[in-house]
């Protein structure tokens, strides 16, 4: 079995001969660690790889992302970034004024002028599951735009302005799944971050009033053209994981460990696939590696029904010990004791 | 008179600011917390007693509203604003001293992390606590901390980081602090923190949320 026929079965709820793997990096961990992170995956290779793709560089970018100083993305969203290798945070949004919004065109020029030339031979070539990363994130957007605290005041007030600027975002990335549409890519992933580590940054109306169709329209446009919508967000999302369902995510990236891990597991088994995860506030970061084997086994026995549905994912921090991650996907294959 | 105070109070909850503002939908048209503060000092009720009797209630209403997970940012940033206007007309009683803070408040992003919007959250709160709030912003060295500690005798000290990676950099400005000032109470706070971590590194409370941070304050103070 490939890794693609893996990856699938896991989604499709089918009984699998081990769980497939996705290892994560942060910037960081790729720019400074990449000898590690190479033999991390020579010893537990990953079965997801991307297209060969970069998306075309937008009309307004300058500088070098996620090195340390400034740097200005093709939405013209200036980024401050205090430790290369660590993502950084905007600090001038191009809508900061709402009086900038009738002039303002979101860069179209990354989707026109991308070469897709060589996705589907590279989709052709492997034999991993081939998972693009889309664009697509409509909340993170506006506030790189707005500011986070003018959006979530947007939101409130519920203007005029910030319901044009959802649906200027929700064409573009829209315009952005129609590209991968087109493609033989395996599946697409989209993100927002909707949670604090308690609950959700905006009420659970407020979401399903204004967000959830936009999600409703993503991954009905992946699925008519036979893709899986993978999802990712932060925080603590379980008032909404069931709606993320209900709009058809296939697999769902969250932070497990700020929620009941258990229930989740009672509730969403056999509805989504758990995209992992570990929890990389606080273990993968600082905990032994027999605490990082617990944590793995409480995640297997809470969503591993044998029958798919779950992903051994981790995402490796720029700090995090090597054995803390080895020992991520080395539990993942070993025998489930009965008890802890 | 306690109507008003009450009035003023449900504003700042409810998020009003004026009668202009169409926010929340439900008070169209009606004063907010700038009209009725406006009003409530006509009316010759003691500035100290609006801050106590009002604005304090109406923070803590929705702080604790927000901590129960029954209200969210856009929540807490609308009576942070109704908050804000109604201090608008008491600001000339503190600047004179007729009303004095609960104690000066310092809170601040530690050194390496730009995130802030717990920050501010906790600091709206917190003002609306009756505190004085000195915001040092993002990516503050021990130094500045330490000049604010200075600066400010009695002060409590607040830290927050959002990122695993800039959460080891509080221990050196805990330890920072704590050797100039020994007596100055710290509170850190942010996504990958926690009870543990606060014991360890010598803080002396945490709080998952901006109204846990007040009741630890109006404790300590």
């Amino acid at each position: 079995m490939t890794s693609r026929d893996l990856v699938i079965r896991t989604l499709q709820h089918r009984q699998v001969e081990r769980v497939p793997r996705d290892l994560w990096t942060l910037p960081g961990t790729a720019m400074f660690r990449r000898d590690e992170v190479d033999r991390m995956l020579q010893t537990f290779p990953s079965d997801f790889t991307p297209p060969k793709f970069a998306y075309a560089p937008g009309d307004r970018e300058k500088g070098t992302p996620n090195v340390e100083g400034e740097y200005t993305d093709a939405w013209g969203c200036v980024w401050h970034v205090a430790r290369s290798g660590v993502i950084g945070e905007v600090k001038q949004y191009p809508l900061a004024d709402w009086s900038a919004l009738a002039r303002y065109k979101p860069p179209y020029e990354i989707l026109e002028k991308s070469d897709l030339g060589s996705v589907n031979l590279s989709c052709a070539e492997t034999s991993r599951f081939v998972l693009a990363g889309s664009k697509v994130r409509p909340f993170e957007r506006m506030q790189f735009l707005r500011g986070s605290e003018a959006t979530y005041i947007d939101l409130a007030y519920g203007s005029k302005e910030i319901f044009a600027l959802v649906d200027m975002l929700h064409d573009f990335h829209l315009r952005d799944l129609r590209m991968w549409a087109r493609t033989d890519v395996d599946g697409v992933s989209f993100m927002d971050d909707w949670g604090s580590q308690h609950s959700l940054l905006i009420s659970p109306h407020l979401w399903r009033d204004i967000f959830k169709p936009l999600y409703r329209d993503y991954c009905a446009l992946l699925h008519e053209s036979g893709k899986y919508a993978f999802f990712h967000s932060d925080g603590n999302i379980s008032a909404i994981i069931g709606d993320l369902i209900e709009v058809g995510i296939d697999a769902l990236n969250s932070q497990l460990f700020c929620m009941n891990i258990e229930e989740l597991g009672e509730k969403h088994c056999g509805r989504v696939t758990f995209w992992g995860e570990i929890d990389r506030q606080r273990i993968l970061p600082f905990g032994t590696v027999d605490e990082v084997r617990s944590a793995v086994r409480r995640v297997r026995r809470a969503l591993d029904r044998g029958s798919g549905g779950v992903i051994a994912q981790c995402e490796w921090g720029i700090d995090d010990p090597f054995e803390n991650i080895a020992a991520v996907f080395d539990e993942w294959v070993r025998p489930l004791e009965s008890t802890d | 008179m306690t109507d008003i105070l009450a009035r003023i109070a449900n504003c700042i909850e409810r998020g009003k600011i004026n009668a202009s503002s169409p926010y929340p939908p439900d008070m169209l048209g009606q004063d907010g917390a700038d009209e009725l503060t406006r009003s409530a000092l006509d009316q010759g009720l003691p500035p100290d007693r609006i801050m106590s009797d009002a604005l304090v209630p109406g923070m803590r209403a929705i702080g604790e509203k927000f901590s129960a997970g029954e209200a969210f940012i856009p929540d807490i940033l609308m009576s942070a604003k109704a908050m804000n206007a109604a201090m608008e007309h008491l600001k000339p009683y503190f600047d004179s001293g007729v009303v004095k803070p609960r104690g000066v408040f310092v809170i601040g992003t530690v050194t390496g992390d730009l995130h802030d919007i717990g920050k501010n959250l906790v600091g709206m709160v917190v003002k609306g606590g009756g505190w004085r709030v000195i915001d040092l912003g993002v990516n503050v060295p021990v130094d500045k901390f330490i000049e604010a500690v200075a600066s400010n005798p009695g002060c409590a000290v607040g830290l927050s980081a959002l990122l695993t990676t800039t959460m080891s950099n509080m221990k050196s400005i805990v330890e920072g602090i704590k050797s100039r000032f020994p007596h100055t109470r710290i509170i850190i706070g942010g996504a990958p923190i926690n009870q543990d971590y606060a014991r360890k590194i010598g803080a002396d409370a945490y709080s998952p949320d901006p109204q846990g941070a007040v009741n630890y304050l109006n404790s300590a103070a």
